[in-house]
C-alpha cells in the first residue's frame, strides 16, 4: 500500500505537537509590600544562582528566593533566563551547597505554594506561570516563551 | 610521600562493612530524588559509587594522601578508592544564621567520626555582603578544595591528583570571613580563614602506625571574581606543621645528639640538617591561581600553584592542570593534563659534619627526604553522561608517569623511587546528589 507523503507529514507534525510541552510565560513575583519594583535578568540570575542576597538599589534588603522542584517550569525558567539545563543547574548548586558557600533556595512543591509564600513575605521572590498571577503579588520581571536566552547572565562556571 | 612498609589485611567485618556501604550507596541512588527537605532542618547529600583498575602490579594509585590501599601496591581493582557518601544537615533558625554539618564516609587510612566530619559550623550573615563562619569549615586555598568529595559537581572522576592529591589539609577548625561586593557584572569575594587542622596519613604506617599531621597558625587569604562565563580565584595559604613523623624520629635523634655535642663547625650543621628533615616547625606556603570558564557548551578549567616550605622534608614544587570539556546534550567528553614538578633535592653534603657522619646521618637524611619528592604527570580522557537529573555516569582513562628520584602520589613498591614508573588506570563512577 502506498502512503501519500502529505499524510506522512500530517502524522509527523501532529506527533510533534502532541509530544510538545505546553509552555507558559513566567513571571518573577514579589509581595505587594516588597520594596522591589523591578529586576533585570542579571539581577534575577544573581539572586537565583546565589551570587548575591540583595539588589543594587536595595543593598540592605536581604532577599529570600523560592525555587521549584525539578519540573518543566524550573527547566523553562532557566532555559529562558540563561540557557542552563537542569543537569548543569544541579551540578552548579552541588558545588555551592556542599562546599558550604551558599545554601540553595528554598524549594516549594508547586506554583500555588510559591504564590502563597511570596504574598506573605515581603522580602521574598519567586517565579510562577503568568496564568496563575493574582492581585496578592506584583511582577518584577516577565520572561516570555520564545524570548531568546542570554547565556551571559549566567554568572558562574557551573561545574 | 614515602611508601608504606607494612601490610594491614582488613578483617572480614570490615569487608562486610564495605559491602553494606556499597549497598547503601546503590539504594540512595535509587531513592535520591524522593528525599525531601523540611523548612527547619534539611537533609541533603552526595555520593559516588566508583570502580577503578590499573595495569601496574607495583603501584596502587590513590585519590589522596589520606588513603592506604588494602594490600598496598598489590591492590587490584577497587571499589574503595573513589566510593564515598556524604550527608549534610542544615538548619536555619533565623534568616541570618545557618547551622551546617557534613559527614563524608570515604576510604581513609584511619576513619573515625572526627575524620569523616568535613564541616560543622555556624554561619552568620550580619548583612547582605558579609559571611562569618565558626567551627570546622572547608579549606579555601584552592579553586575546588572545599568540594573535592562532591564528584557530581565536577566533570572528572576525581580532582587531578597532582594538584589535589597531596594536600594534607581537608578541613580547617577555626573561623573565616568573606566579604562580597558587586562591580558592574562581576561579583568580587574576599575571604580570610584562620585556624588549624589535623589528618592521619599512612606515612610508613608499618613503622610507627601512621602519622597524624597537625597544623597550626593556618591562615588563608583568597580573592575571587565571578562574571558571565568566568570564575577566577587567587589564594595564598600558610601554616606551621606541628607534629613529626615516627619514621624520621631515629634520624632526628642522631642529628640532635650531634647538634648538642658542641663540636665546632659540626654541631651547627647537624642542627641545620635536623631542621630540614623535621616536619615539626616547618612553615609551609601554597600560592594558587585558578580559572573556570563555562559558556554552556565549552567547559575549561585550569589552576597553577606553588608549594614552598622551610624544611626539605615537606614536598615542594610547582603544579598545574588544564582541562577541556564540551557538552553534547547530556554528554560531555573531556580531556585533562595535570603535573607536579618538584623543588630542589636535599643535598646533605652541604651540611658538613665530617666524612663519617655525612656517610651515615647525611646519607640517611638524603634518602628519607628525597623519598617525598613528587615528579608526576597524568593525562586523562573521559566522558560524563548525566543520565538522570541527579546522577551522572563517568568513564575515565588516566595515564600516569612518575620520574625518579622520589615516590609519586600513591603507593609504590620498594625501589620504584629510583625508577621511571608508568601506570594506566580506568575508572567508572556514578555520582549523585540527593
Amino acid at each position: 500500500m502506498r502512503i501519500s507523503p502529505a499524510i506522512l507529514w500530517v502524522v509527523f507534525l501532529s506527533g510533534l505537537v502532541g509530544s510538545g510541552q505546553t509552555l507558559a510565560d513566567i513571571a518573577v513575583i514579589a509581595s505587594n509590600e516588597s520594596p522591589l519594583s523591578a529586576l533585570t535578568p542579571h539581577e534575577v540570575a544573581d539572586l537565583y544562582l546565589g551570587l548575591t542576597r540583595s539588589v543594587g538599589a536595595h543593598a540592605e534588603f536581604s532577599v529570600v528566593v523560592y525555587e521549584h522542584p525539578d519540573n518543566s517550569l524550573r527547566a523553562n525558567f532557566y532555559r529562558i533566563l540563561n540557557g542552563m539545563s537542569i543537569n548543569q543547574l544541579n551540578a552548579y548548586w552541588a558545588r555551592l551547597q556542599f562546599s558550604g558557600a551558599v545554601l540553595p533556595p528554598v524549594r516549594l512543591p508547586d506554583s500555588q505554594a510559591v504564590l502563597d509564600a511570596v504574598s506573605h513575605h515581603s522580602n521574598a521572590i519567586g517565579y510562577i506561570e503568568t496564568n496563575r498571577l493574582n492581585d496578592s503579588v506584583k511582577v518584577l520581571r516577565l520572561f516570555q516563551e520564545g524570548q531568546g536566552n542570554d547565556p551571559s547572565v549566567r554568572p558562574v562556571a557551573s561545574q | 610521600m614515602p611508601h608504606r612498609i607494612a601490610q594491614h589485611p582488613r578483617p572480614p567485618t570490615v569487608v562486610r562493612a564495605e559491602l553494606a556501604v556499597l549497598a547503601g550507596l546503590a539504594l540512595l541512588l535509587l531513592v535520591a530524588p524522593q528525599v525531601q527537605a523540611s523548612d527547619l532542618l534539611s537533609l541533603s547529600g552526595f555520593g559516588t559509587l566508583g570502580y577503578q583498575a590499573d595495569n601496574n602490579s607495583y603501584v596502587a594509585p590513590t585519590r589522596d594522601i589520606s588513603q592506604l590501599p588494602r594490600n598496598l601496591y598489590a591492590a587490584g581493582p577497587s571499589w574503595r578508592m573513589d566510593s564515598r557518601l556524604g550527608v549534610q544537615v542544615t538548619s536555619k533558625p533565623n534568616p541570618n544564621v545557618d547551622l551546617v554539618a557534613q559527614v563524608v564516609v570515604r576510604d581513609q587510612y584511619k576513619s573515625s567520626l572526627d575524620s569523616a566530619t568535613e564541616f560543622a559550623y555556624v554561619a552568620l550573615h550580619p548583612n547582605t555582603s558579609l559571611d562569618l563562619r565558626l567551627g570546622r569549615v572547608g579549606y579555601s586555598a584552592f579553586l575546588m578544595a572545599d568540594y573535592r568529595n562532591v564528584g557530581y559537581a565536577y566533570p572528572w572522576v576525581r580532582p587531578p591528583v597532582e594538584f589535589y592529591g597531596w594536600i594534607p589539609i581537608f578541613s580547617v577548625d577555626g573561623v573565616d570571613a568573606a566579604y562580597s561586593v558587586q562591580r558592574d557584572d562581576a561579583v568580587w569575594r574576599m575571604k580570610a580563614q584562620f585556624g588549624k587542622s589535623h589528618v592521619w596519613l599512612p606515612l610508613a604506617s608499618g613503622v610507627g602506625g601512621g602519622y597524624q599531621f597537625k597544623t597550626d597558625n593556618l591562615s588563608t587569604f583568597s580573592l575571587s571574581r565571578q562574571s558571565s562565563f568566568l570564575r577566577l580565584k587567587a589564594a595564598y595559604s600558610s601554616f606551621t606543621a606541628k607534629t613529626d613523623a615516627p619514621i624520621i624520629a631515629p634520624l632526628e635523634a642522631g642529628l640532635d645528639q650531634v647538634a648538642s655535642a658542641g663540636i665546632p663547625g659540626v654541631s651547627a650543621n647537624a642542627a641545620a640538617l635536623d631542621s630540614q628533615v623535621s616536619f615539626k616547625g616547618a612553615r609551609v606556603g601554597y600560592t594558587t591561581l585558578g580559572a573556570a570558564y563555562d559558556n554552556n557548551t565549552w567547559l575549561l578549567q585550569t589552576e597553577i600553584g606553588r608549594s614552598t616550605s622551610s624544611a626539605h622534608v615537606v614536598p615542594t614544587g610547582r603544579m598545574a592542570y588544564a582541562s577541556v570539556g564540551r557538552r553534547f546534550g547530556d554528554w560531555m567528553p573531556f580531556c585533562m593534563v595535570s603535573t607536579y614538578r618538584p623543588g630542589a633535592m636535599l643535598n646533605a653534603s652541604a651540611y658538613d659534619m665530617g666524612a663519617a657522619l655525612n656517610a651515615s646521618l647525611g646519607s640517611a637524611a638524603e634518602k628519607l627526604v628525597n623519598y617525598t619528592r613528587i615528579n608526576q604527570t597524568t593525562t586523562s580522557l573521559g566522558v560524563r553522561w548525566d543520565f538522570r537529573p541527579h546522577a551522572a555516569l563517568k568513564l575515565q582513562w588516566d595515564s600516569t608517569r612518575s620520574q625518579p628520584p622520589g615516590f609519586g602520589i600513591g603507593n609504590f613498591a620498594h625501589g620504584l623511587n629510583l625508577q621511571s614508573v608508568h601506570l594506566d588506570q580506568i575508572t567508572a563512577t556514578v555520582d549523585f546528589i540527593f
